[in-house]
């Protein structure tokens, strides 16, 4: 089934990675954000299907934003995306209401996710 | 031979033309804005400025000027007080400047003291102006190029950490945030670097142990332990040259990527 997707990452280059990586499996990505500012303003003007979230990015993190999203739509399904440790990291981003913890290098792993979220 | 082998093996990928309506690969719709926001600002600085000149250096020669000619000792080329002149080198003058009474000229020159003052003082404040308006200029562009400066500086000498704070997002400020994006897809690329190669440890590790030796390889063939230590180093140098550099809001510790932000989660 096709998702509408916001990717939110401040490094253009990953946006453009994950937009690429997303299309073949019939998904659309309806906006990109580079900070979590952004990604609060994008999510509730655009209610897209799921939002991949990275962690570390300026003026407004990953945690933050997704907690604002969360706050707004308790149903919102946010994937968090980042290079930092699974292990120290994952556990607080499933407590934080997200639907998982991906390792950004691990792209196989996303987009099972991402289709059975 | 072996690169030509190499060659007829890489499968051929099928790109796809991009649409004639895509915008050009090479020009960054930002930095173009950036460029047109730059030039409006040298055409309305640099109009306001040859303004300030001309009204400035026009209020001082019409000011100097005037005290020249109201001055009856001066002896420079517009003084026809001057009595020292003969009669027919003074006519001479006259006719040269197209005046036909050295009476009327005197009259049409002269001008109260008052104003003249009042215009060298137009004058002074202008070139006031002048030296204010180019300070200003200087501090607005010279200020966050140096800090520009400083952040490539930083870039280059593998220093992540600090992002270039160039002001607002017009013209120079919008270069410094195309600088700190530049900087952000590099450490995304080293991040990268950095975990795929610890994936490729742990891999060669395994291997190591399902082939019954150690993690030096030490039970393997010559040839193959050479192999595995070529694969190992190759491996251990990439990962220090992303230790090498100090990232935004994230360190490595114990061979981890953790957030400086967020260290105890």
């Amino acid at each position: 089934m096709s998702k509408r997707i916001l990717v939110v990452d401040d490094s253009a280059m990953m946006r453009k990675l994950i937009t690429k990586m997303v299309g073949p499996g019939g998904h659309v990505v309806v906006g990109e954000a580079k900070n979590g500012l952004e990604a609060v303003q994008l999510y509730k003007s655009l209610r897209p299907d799921l939002v991949t979230m990275d962690i570390t990015m300026r003026d407004m993190d990953g945690f933050a934003a997704a907690k604002e999203i969360l706050r707004f739509d308790d149903a919102a399904q946010i994937i968090f995306l980042s290079n930092l440790d699974v292990d120290r990291y994952g556990q607080d981003a499933q407590r934080l209401g997200a639907v998982g913890y991906v390792n950004k290098h691990q792209s196989r792993e996303l987009m099972d996710m991402i289709n059975n979220p | 031979m072996e690169h030509g082998l190499l060659r007829q093996a890489r499968p051929q990928i099928d790109r796809p033309h991009p649409p004639k309506t895509a915008p050009h690969p090479n020009r960054n719709p930002r930095w173009e804005a950036c460029v047109a926001t730059l030039q409006r600002r040298i055409v309305v600085y640099g109009s306001f400025l040859i303004l300030v000149i001309l009204t400035g250096s026009g209020s001082f020669i019409l000011a100097t000027t005037a005290q020249s000619r109201s001055d009856p000792d001066h002896n420079g080329p517009m003084g026809f007080a001057d009595a020292a002149i003969p009669g027919a080198a003074r006519g001479e003058m006259q006719a040269a400047h197209g005046l036909k009474d050295p009476e009327g000229a005197r009259v049409a020159v002269q001008l109260p003291t008052s104003l003249r003052n009042g215009l060298m003082a137009a004058g002074a404040i202008l070139s006031a102006g002048i030296v204010i308006a180019m300070m200003y200029l200087l501090y607005r562009v010279i200020k966050p190029l140096k800090e520009l400066g400083r952040a490539v500086y930083r870039m280059s000498h593998g220093q992540l950490d600090e992002p270039a704070r160039v002001g607002d997002l017009k013209d120079i400020g919008m270069v410094g945030d195309m600088v700190n994006d530049m900087a952000t897809d590099l450490q995304e690329m080293l991040l990268h670097v950095w975990n795929h190669t610890s994936q490729d440890i742990a891999l060669l590790n395994r291997i190591s142990t399902a082939l019954g030796c150690d993690c030096a390889g030490n039970r393997l063939a010559p040839e193959i332990r050479k192999d595995f230590d070529f694969v190992r180093q190759d491996i251990q140098d990439m990962r220090a040259m992303v230790k090498a550099f100090d990232f935004y809001h994230v360190q490595i510790m114990n061979e981890k990527l953790v957030s400086k932000a967020h260290p105890q989660m």
